[in-house]
């Protein structure tokens, strides 16, 4: 039995590495898994925000919050775009359409195995 | 320093404009003068005030000491009485009302104002810092009597505790505004433990079949602490429940829980894909 489940850890480990799904979507769940960049998503969801708005609804201290924004337009979660002197920043739709439809073959293929 | 805002409150004019006069040349800003007790009361509230000087015989029919009882009880504004009367009847009235210092008329140049106005403001900031010093002690008197046996020292660790958290807990106050509904929270956790690879391949080998723990750590080659950790904290999410059989425990899916994750993952990333 021992072997047959170290055959299939290979197949599964091969498997990760080589898929690229995959990565999206653990790279996905890592970056939306934490408190502040979910509540931020979550803010800009309703309607794009300046820096300091978002400061202010968290209540954080500036860096820290420039540090998650920073992350997440790195990742397109958001965009940015020029306010007079001031970032606006809005939430893109593209990003979570790509997501909705990657984790979407994700779950049918494990449905599909009798999960 | 800012200067310092005087409310003048005498029914004769003449006499006010005057004192107005010698305030002025003290260097105190005379921002009001009014003739009686009712309009003195119903001003106060818009000026921001630092002293009041109170004639006893007013207009209307409040007197002196009457507004000074009631501007007492509600404001915390240092008085000083102006008058003509210095008979002990009048003190004794007065002195009930608590005023910082008490001016018999005439007043003919600065030096009958100054000291009594200086002490009293002097009074007034002794008077408010005592006032603090004693809300301060009484606070700490009920933070020590329920437990008395512990030493000073410790006494202040658990004060300087419970600060911090009350000022953490006035912290997160804005956070439950923004946040629509508590179960999201619960879907941080469950992402961060989703996260993490050798977690991916954990659930991924136990989805068909029970494991223990030395055979998870086998299987993802890493220490023996390394794979508890990571069960634990699937555990905790509730993805994984462990039971016993003889000396061993085995670990499997908790399949509703999963179900109950992607239903709510699904819903959250519509929401924000549309």
């Amino acid at each position: 039995m021992k072997e047959l489940t170290k055959n299939k850890i290979k197949i599964i480990k091969k498997k990760f590495k080589n898929d690229t799904s995959y990565k999206f979507l653990r790279e996905c769940m890592e970056i939306i898994g934490n408190k502040d960049r979910f509540l931020i998503l979550n803010l800009l969801n309703n309607k794009p925000c300046l820096l300091s708005d978002i400061e202010k609804s968290l209540n954080r201290s500036q860096p820290s919050i420039s540090h998650h924004i920073r992350i997440l337009e790195i990742h397109k979660f958001i965009y940015s775009s020029n306010k007079g002197k001031f970032k606006e920043y809005s939430i893109s739709r593209e990003k979570f359409v790509k997501l909705l439809n990657i984790w979407n073959q994700w779950f049918q293929a494990i449905r599909s195995k009798n999960y | 320093m800012a200067q310092i805002k005087v409310m003048i409150v005498e029914d004769e004019l003449i006499t006010a404009e005057a004192i107005a006069i010698l305030l002025k040349k003290l260097n105190y800003n005379p921002i009001a003068i009014i003739s009686s007790g009712e309009e003195a009361i119903s001003k106060i509230k818009n000026l921001n005030l630092d002293l009041i000087l109170m004639d006893i015989i007013l207009a209307g029919t409040m007197d002196g000491i009457e507004t000074a009882n009631f501007i007492n009880k509600n404001y915390d504004i240092p008085i000083i009485f102006i008058t003509a009367y210095g008979d002990k009847k009048t003190l004794n009235r007065a002195k009930l009302s608590e005023p910082y210092g008490y001016i018999v008329k005439p007043i003919t140049n600065e030096d009958d104002l100054l000291p009594t106005i200086e002490l009293a403001m002097y009074n007034h900031q002794v008077k408010n810092k005592l006032k603090k010093g004693n809300e301060k002690f009484e606070q700490i008197k009920q933070l020590i009597q329920p437990d008395k046996n512990i030493l000073p020292s410790q006494v202040n660790i658990s004060l300087e505790k419970r600060n911090y958290l009350e000022q953490a807990n006035e912290d997160l106050d804005p956070m439950l505004e923004i946040e629509v509904l508590g179960e999201k929270i619960n879907l941080v956790e469950w992402l961060k433990s989703f996260s993490n690879p050798e977690r991916f391949l954990i659930l991924e080998l136990i989805k068909s079949q029970p494991l223990k723990l030395d055979e998870i750590q086998m299987f993802i080659s890493k220490s023996q602490s390394t794979s508890s950790h990571h069960i634990k904290i699937l555990e905790k999410t509730g993805f994984v429940k462990g039971w016993k059989n003889g000396k061993y425990i085995y670990y499997s899916l908790n399949k509703s829980k999963i179900m109950e994750f992607v239903h709510l993952w699904e819903n959250w990333i519509k929401n924000l894909s549309s």
